[in-house]
């Protein structure tokens, strides 16, 4: 297949550049070059380019220019120190194939929702502890009031009226509507032996 | 290849170790202040951008992994400082002297005319497109290997080889435009 000369100036580039050709490509090149003016002179005008990037002048700059920058260097360092990456963070550059700049961020994330999920989990287990804790004492107290309970008074009524003139005011009352002290002494009779509770229920006259 | 020592060097660098720092910049400061000058053409930008980059490449040195060397990771974070510049920069005319400090001692004929087509040459390379410019200093200059540019830029070698292809193009017809060649 016959090549264009755009091709075969791509070629030149690249051996101008420091290339190895193959041994067919310079084979090729160069008797395209034999037949062709234009690729003849884009050579030329190449190594004329690429002899300019080796010859370049740069200011002369002496020892004392680069001391000051590097005193100015140091300087700006040690005035704000550099921030010490958190050992979590270099732990998780280390584990994850993420960019250093994204474990920075995981952390903080990762912490957060952390923070989160112990709350919940605190907040959960102190309202259940405390319900329980309720329970237990509405429970004592149901007792205590039945046990005080005078036997012709141990109705469900009664027994209502009895909280309502033995334990005190804001205790109590306070946590238990009526129908929550119906349930409460539904419990209690399961708990106290039969006898009692038929007593108490018999006691009313 | 980084060596042992150099790897020894940053190692104590990331823990704040100032004469490793210290060591380091004097390794590497000549070959980014005048990366930066070739971007600029102006020594005194190039030395404050050359004292930023490295004071940036030392506060972020604790996240170096070392995916690439410490050499392309400071040209990566030069060439980014120094076109974040530029972009910020006022266009120059294209008449701007490239030597802004007092030029070198007289020289022979023949380095005089090759001094005035080196000059013709880095003012065409300061006319290129940025990205075009960028990859001529790094390749023609600074000597990166391809897959080192790859690197700098955030590209393929196939895209920066291209790229560099299509510049010394372009080079070319700036140079025959001012009848240089």
């Amino acid at each position: 297949m016959k090549r264009s000369c755009k091709q075969f100036q791509e070629l030149i580039i690249s051996l101008r550049d420091g290339d190895t050709l193959s041994w067919a490509d310079r084979e090729a090149l160069d008797r395209h070059m034999a037949e062709c003016p234009d690729c003849r002179e884009f050579e030329r005008d190449i190594v004329q380019v690429f002899e300019g990037f080796k010859e370049e002048t740069l200011p002369s700059l002496d020892e004392e220019f680069f001391q000051e920058i590097r005193e100015d260097i140091l300087g700006e360092l040690t005035s704000k120190p550099p921030v010490k990456t958190s050992r979590c963070v270099r732990l998780l550059e280390n584990v994850l194939p993420l960019p250093p700049r994204w474990c920075g961020v995981f952390v903080p994330i990762l912490s957060g929702v952390f923070g989160i999920f112990l709350g919940i989990i605190i907040t959960t287990t102190w309202q259940q502890g405390h319900q329980d804790v309720q329970q237990k004492i509405t429970q004592m107290q149901a007792r205590r009031i039945y046990a005080n309970a005078s036997p012709d008074v141990r109705t469900s009524s009664d027994i209502i009226d009895v909280v309502e003139d033995y334990v005190i005011p804001g205790d109590l009352l306070d946590i238990l509507d009526d129908q929550e002290i119906q349930v409460l002494l539904g419990e209690l009779s399961d708990e106290l032996p039969e006898s009692v509770w038929g007593n108490a229920s018999n006691g009313t006259g | 290849m980084e060596d042992v020592q150099e790897t020894r060097l940053i190692g104590f660098a990331k823990d704040g170790d100032r004469d490793a720092i210290a060591r380091l910049v004097r390794r590497y400061e000549r070959e980014i202040f005048y990366f930066i000058y070739r971007m600029t053409w102006d020594v005194e930008d190039a030395k404050d951008l050359t004292q930023e980059v490295f004071i940036k490449v030392f506060r972020k040195i604790p996240g170096f992994r070392g995916d690439s060397s410490f050499r392309t990771w400071l040209y990566r974070i030069a060439t980014n400082h120094a076109l974040n510049f530029l972009s910020r920069r006022p266009p120059a005319g294209s008449d701007k002297p490239l030597l802004t400090l007092s030029d070198p001692a007289p020289s022979a004929p023949d380095t005089l005319v090759m001094e005035e087509r080196n000059r013709h040459v880095s003012r065409a390379i300061d006319r290129l497109p940025r990205r075009q410019k960028t990859i001529v200093i790094l390749r023609a200059y600074e000597g990166l290997s391809y897959q080192e540019i790859a690197r700098v830029l955030g590209c393929s070698v196939g895209n920066c080889k291209a790229t560099y292809h299509n510049a010394v193009i372009k080079l070319r017809e700036i140079l025959k435009h001012e009848a240089v060649l």
